[in-house]
Formats: C-alpha cells, structure tokens, sequence
C-alpha cells in the first residue's frame, strides 16, 4: 500500500489493489432499515437520552452522586426517628382504641340493660330487640333477657324476648325455663313464641317434646295446629 | 184488644222506651288536669267497650260515656223479664296528669269517647264485643283488644298493639327512635302505615299469611325458610324465618308477627 | 330416798306448771230491766260472738236477759277479760244502749288479750213500738220479731231474721243470709245488702214499692208482677287527697204495685226473692 495519501479517500485512489476492493465491496447488497423503523430508532435514541423522572427526582432532590448518598442516609435517619415518635404514641393509639371499644361496648351493655328494665313497654322492646344481637356473647344480657321472657307483664315483649332468645335455647338452663313455659302460658301469643322459638331452634329432643305436646291436646288448637302443620304430620 | 188494654199497652211501650232511653243517654264528663299543658297517662280497661280516644289541643280531659242496658233478668209470675237500667258502676280517676277510667266487671257494653291532650301516653284494653280506636297522638301507646279490631291514625312515637282475633291497623305519622313498635295477632292481618321518606326496620313474621308492602325494601340476608329433616325418625321441620326489611334505609324497630293474617305494609 | 324426792319435786313442779296452764271458763246469766218512758224507745246491741233475739212486750220497760260465758286460756288472761271485755251499758229513759268491750277502745283491747272470749246471749223484750238496732259479728244470728218501730240489724258470719216489722232502715249481712218479712206494706226508704248471702222479702200482697238493684251475680225472682223503674245515672266527684273522683253509677230498678218507699238492695253472690206474705 503506498504511503501516499490523498485527501478525498476511499475514493479516487492510486491504488489498484485498494479500488478494487472498494469496488468489491460497494457491489455487496446492503439492507437498508424501513423509514419507520429508523424514524422509531431516533425516537428510542432521543427518549433514552432524555433523564427519567427518578433521574429527575434524584436529580431535584440531590441524591445524585456522592450528595445524594448524603441525602439518602439523612432520609433514612429521619425515617427512623420520625418512626420512634409514632410508635411511642401509636403504641398508646392502639391501647386507647381498645379502650374505647371496651367503653362503647360497656355503654351499650348499660343501655341494653336499662332499657330492659324500663317502666315503659316501648323502651323494653327495644332492649329486647338490641339485646338479640349480643345475648350470645353477654351471660347478664342472656338472663334479663330470660327474664323478659318469663315474667314481662306485656305478651309482646315477652313474645319479642322469646324471639330474641334464639340458639340460647341451646342452653340448659334455657332450654329447660322455654320447655317449661309452653304449657304454663295462658297467652297465646306468647305461645306462639315458644313453639316458634323451638321449631326453628331446638334440638330434636325439644322438637319431639313439643310434638307430642301437641298430640296431646296440651296446646291452643290453632297452635297444635300449627306445630303439626310445620312438623309435616296431618292435622285431625 | 180492647181501649183499656190498648191504652196500657200504650203507656208501658212509653216507659219502656223512656227509661231505655235514659239508659243510653251519654254520661259527660270534664276532667281537670293536676298539671295542665303537660302529657298525661291514660288507662282505660273495660271489658266489652268500643273506645275511642281521640288527641287534641286542650288542657283537660272529657269523657262522654254511653252504657247499653245490662242483662240482668227478673223471673216473675209473667215469665223472665229483662230488667232495663244499666246496673253498673263506672269510676274515673284523676292524679297527677295519671287518669285511670274502670269498669265492675259486668257485662254491659260500654261506648267511651275520650278527649285528651294530644301528648299522652295511652294503655287501652277491652276484651269481647269491642273496638279501639285512637287518633291524634303524640306518645307512646299499648292497646290490647282480644277479640275485635285495633286502629290507630296519624300516630307520633311508638303503639304496641295486640288482638288475637282480628285485625290490627296503624298509621305512624313519625316513630319515637327511643322506643321499639309492635303488632302482633293471631288471626287477623296486620297494616302499617309509614309516611314516604320515613324509615323504619321491620321485623316480619307470618307462617300462613302473605307479605306486602308499598316501599322497596332490603332484606337482611338471612335463610328465608328453616327446613330440617331427619332421616332416623322422618321428623322434618318446615318454618319460615323472621324476616328482617329495611325500609328507606331503615331506623326505629317495628315488630309484625301473625298466625295466619297477612302483613301489609302502606305508604302513608 | 334422793332418787325418790327428785322424782317428787318433778311431779309437783309439772302439776303447778299444768295448773297455770289451764282454760278458765266461767258462765253465769242474769236479767236486767229498764224504765223507759219515751213512746219511741230505742234499743242498740252491739255483740261480738253470740246471738241477739229481740222479742215486743209491755210498754215501757225493756227487759234484757244475758247468758255470758267467758274463757280464756288462762288466769291470767281471765282476768284480763274481766277488764276488757265485759258489757257496756247505758240506760236512760230514752232506751238502752249495750256494748260488748269499751266503747272507746273495743277491738284495740280485744287484741291485747289472745285466747280471750266472751259468748253473750242476749234475750231483749222491748216496747212494741221500739226503735231497734242490733247486730253481731261471729257465731250467732239477729232475730228480731214483731217491733212496730224501725228496725236496723247486721250481722258479719250469721244469719239475719227480721219478722213482723212495719219499716227497716240498714239491713246488712256479709256471709249470712237476709230475711225481712213485713206485717203491712213498708212506708219508708230501707238499705239491704249482703255479700254472699240470699235476701228475701216478704211484704203484704198489696204493698207498693220501689226496689233498685246493685247486683253482680244471682237470680231476682217476684211473686209480684214487676213493672220498670227508670233510674237515671248519676255522677258523684269526690277530691280525695289530691285525687279527682268521678263516680258514675246506674242502678236496676224495678216497680211493684204502684211505686213507693225506695228498697236499695245490694249483692254481690246472692239471689233476690221477693214473696208475698
């Protein structure tokens, strides 16, 4: 190759050898990329060059570089303490919640509890009907409710509190002061209550106890009636 | 027959309606109150009676009372005579805004007629051949009526109403969110009157009737019908459950339990 | 020997114990007779346990025989009874006045003395146009008999037998039963009542008379033909410690002849019969 070198290279060189080659290889077939693709190419190439919003972010809030990591570790550390402030008092937050639904709930104990010895029928009934929800869980809500249940001196708050009895009639004590009561009524309505509470409630033994009640003519009629009509037997 | 007895016949025909008239004549009675402008008690139990109170803006109480003829009869050589006259003692009391109106226990059919301030509470009671109707009131009501109709109109606060032969009907016009409302029969139907807007939550129960009402409603999901079999014996349950609806998004508790009546509740 | 004296002692002591221990009854009789000079005399017993006969004779005197006898559980209370259940008497001319206990304290010193008790029997002989009121309270009946003047007479567990009168004023029984029977047509307003026991009146067969009735349960029969009697109700107020009382009462009433005095008969459990005599 001579050392010679001209200023307008590859082309119009001296070289034989040289030309040749280029002439080689300008007769290559080269794949030229579609326009879109190369206009997409350009458009990926301005958009990588361009900083992202991290790098943005970074950027604004000095983490870049050796600053940044200053930033960071600052961030961190107030992180920590901001952390240690909340869990002091978010330790009691968690406390004082408990608290307040210990608090709610006495209320609501002491209201349920009032209302259901409350001169007025009224308010009784209402105790009844709130007390339903919780008898289950409160043995001194369960007992006036049972008392409601036996000695009111209104049928339909009597009738409301058997009701509101419920799967208390599972109950031993319960079950046994419900059983008992079925034939001692002299309300019907009250009557009703009972069997209703033992149809939908009661253990097969109550239910059988309760059938044969009914055989045996110990009910209101329309009330054996309905027993043997629920029970599926045929009604005489 | 000739003069002399038609005459008399006459004249006895006379006496008789006279002194039934008399018999029928309402009894009117002003009841001042202890305190006047403040809600009263009242308490009337009789046992054949169709009472009627009705709420208005006074401040005493009246009562007008109508006592049909007794059943008192006389055996005389003749044969059996009813004994006209009433025969009865009636006694209204009043004490501290508490009135309290009795009957002795005899059988005569007694027609009251109350008018009372409009703020009071209300215990009605009366057992065969009667009625009770209230309207007007703000307070809390208990009417029990074993074997006739309950009606009750344009009522504020909370009615607990019981019959077990007949039908009970109720319009509220608001409900005391304090108390809790039941009706509750036998044999009758059950209406309830809410105004439009109001809410209420409505405890539903009837084995044999059927349920209506004007007002869309949210049941409480619950199982509509217990059914329980038992394979050993064959014994098999089949009830419906309480059904629980809210009514404009629900509010103070009503209580509708019936045997065999339908329940029906209205947009007032 | 030791043996024998204690056994002694006991046997003494539980005689002595036994003898304090022992009912005490005493019975004795007596009559008294009174001067009275009025044309009306009255005659007001008040007994206790025993019966009260009262019969007509002579004019101006009245005659009262008495059969006491007295038992109480004790001496002591024996002589408690003395003092506080013994007849009080006053005698005028206007009539006689006999009251078993003190007048003032009866039933309060009747309680202090348990056990106690004082049958009299009393056998009255009045003027025949005596005013009579008379009555008793347990084991004993009222019978008054043939007295022209107004006759009032109660009893509270016995019967009550009034015969041969003319008018009554207040006739009241709570568990006996009431017999009137009448020697002429009555000619004033009389009150009869009872709890549970039968009334039954027998007037002349041309007696007019107004009855109302106050009854809750029992039969009302007549000899007589009934006609209706309009009885208006009527409203009674009474302010009692505070409380306003409104009474409204309406009576049964009956007419028998052509009206009359106004017989108020009252009765809770027992039947009405009204005979002719």
């Amino acid at each position: 190759m001579s050392d010679k070198k001209s200023s307008d290279l590859p082309l119009g060189s001296e070289d034989a050898a040289e030309n040749e080659l280029w002439d080689t290889l300008g007769s290559i077939e080269s794949t030229e990329p579609s326009t879109a693709l190369r206009q997409g190419f350009y458009q990926k190439l301005e958009q990588a060059s361009r900083p992202t919003l991290m790098e943005k972010l970074r950027a604004l809030l000095g983490f870049s570089g050796n600053a940044g990591w200053l930033t960071a570790t600052a961030c961190v550390l107030l992180g920590i303490g901001a952390g240690q402030l909340l869990d002091e008092s978010g330790g009691n937050g968690t406390d004082r919640l408990a608290a307040l639904e210990q608090n709610v709930s006495m209320l609501n104990r002491t209201l349920i509890l009032d209302r259901l010895e409350n001169d007025s029928a009224g308010k009784r009934l209402r105790g009844v009907m709130d007390a339903a929800f919780v008898a289950g869980d409160d043995a001194e809500i369960a007992r006036a409710l049972l008392q409601r249940a036996t000695e009111d001196r209104v049928h339909s708050v009597r009738a409301a509190a058997i009701d509101a009895l419920g799967p208390q009639i599972g109950t031993p004590a319960i079950g046994k002061t419900i059983m008992e009561s079925i034939v001692q009524t002299d309300s019907p309505l009250v009557q009703l209550a009972l069997i209703d509470l033992v149809l939908r409630n009661g253990s097969q033994q109550q239910v059988d106890q309760l059938l044969k009640l009914a055989e045996d003519g110990l009910l209101f009629p329309d009330l054996s009636r309905h027993v043997l009509t629920s029970l599926k037997r045929d009604v005489a | 027959m000739n003069r002399f007895t038609f005459c008399a016949a006459l004249a006895l025909v006379i006496l008789i309606g006279a002194a039934t008239a008399l018999a029928q004549q309402p009894q009117v009675i002003n009841v001042p109150l202890s305190r006047p402008g403040d809600p009263i008690y009242l308490e009337i139990s009789i046992m054949s009676a169709r009472i009627e109170v009705i709420g208005e803006d006074r401040e005493d109480a009246m009562f007008e009372v109508t006592v049909s003829d007794g059943q008192r009869k006389i055996v005389t050589p003749s044969g059996t005579q009813s004994l006209k006259g009433g025969g009865y003692s009636l006694e209204v009391e009043e004490d501290d805004n508490e009135i309290s109106l009795d009957m002795d226990w005899r059988v005569n059919k007694v027609v009251v007629l109350a008018r009372v301030p409009r703020h009071a509470d209300v215990e009605l009671s009366t057992v065969d051949d009667g009625e009770i109707i209230v309207s007007n009131l703000i307070g809390n009501l208990e009417l029990y009526n074993t074997n006739g109709p309950i009606t009750a109109r344009n009522i504020s606060g909370s009615v607990i109403a019981e019959s077990i032969n007949d039908t009970i009907d109720i319009s509220f016009t608001s409900f005391d969110a304090d108390n809790a409302s039941s009706l509750e029969t036998m044999n009758g139907d059950l209406l309830l009157g809410v105004p439009d807007g109001v809410g209420i939550r409505a405890y539903l129960d009837t084995a044999n009737g059927e349920i209506y009402s004007d007002f869309e409603v949210e049941i409480d999901p619950s199982e509509r019908i217990v059914e329980r079999e038992d394979s050993e014996d064959g014994t098999s349950i089949y009830i419906e459950s309480v059904i629980i609806a809210k009514i404009n998004g629900g509010g103070p508790v009503v209580r509708m339990k019936s045997l065999h009546g339908d329940i029906n509740i209205r947009k007032d | 020997m030791k043996t024998y004296l204690s056994l002694l002692i006991v046997l003494v002591l539980t005689a002595g114990i036994s003898k304090s221990a022992t009912p005490v009854t005493e019975e004795k009789a007596w009559t008294e007779t009174y001067a009275v000079a009025t044309t009306a005399a009255h005659l007001e017993v008040s007994n206790i346990w025993g019966s009260v006969r009262v019969r007509t004779g002579k004019s101006g005197e009245i005659s009262v025989s008495v059969s006491e006898v007295r038992t109480a559980p004790d001496q002591e209370r024996f002589e408690m009874s003395l003092e506080r259940l013994n007849l009080d008497i006053e005698a005028d001319s206007n009539g006689v006045s006999i009251l078993v206990g003190d007048r003032n304290e009866r039933w309060q010193r009747m309680d202090r003395c348990r056990g106690c008790r004082v049958d009299y029997q009393f056998e009255i002989v009045v003027p025949p146009n005596a005013v009579v009121d008379v009555g008793t309270v347990m084991d004993g009946l009222v019978d008054v008999r043939d007295v022209e003047g107004v006759v009032s007479a109660s009893n509270v567990n016995g019967p009550i037998s009034v015969d041969g009168i003319q008018n009554c004023d207040t006739i009241s029984s709570v568990n006996g039963g009431v017999e009137i029977g009448f020697s002429q047509a009555p000619l004033r307003d009389c009150s009869i009542e009872t709890i549970n026991g039968d009334i039954t009146l027998g007037v002349p067969a041309n007696t007019s008379l107004d009855l109302t009735m106050d009854l809750f349960n029992g039969d009302i029969r007549s000899e007589f033909p009934v006609g209706p009697l309009a009885m208006p109700a009527t409203v009674e107020h009474v302010v009692e410690d505070g409380r306003n009382q409104y009474r409204i009462q309406q009576l049964s009433g009956i007419r028998i002849g052509a009206g009359g005095p106004t017989y108020s008969i009252a009765s809770i459990n027992g039947d009405v019969r009204i005979q002719k005599n």
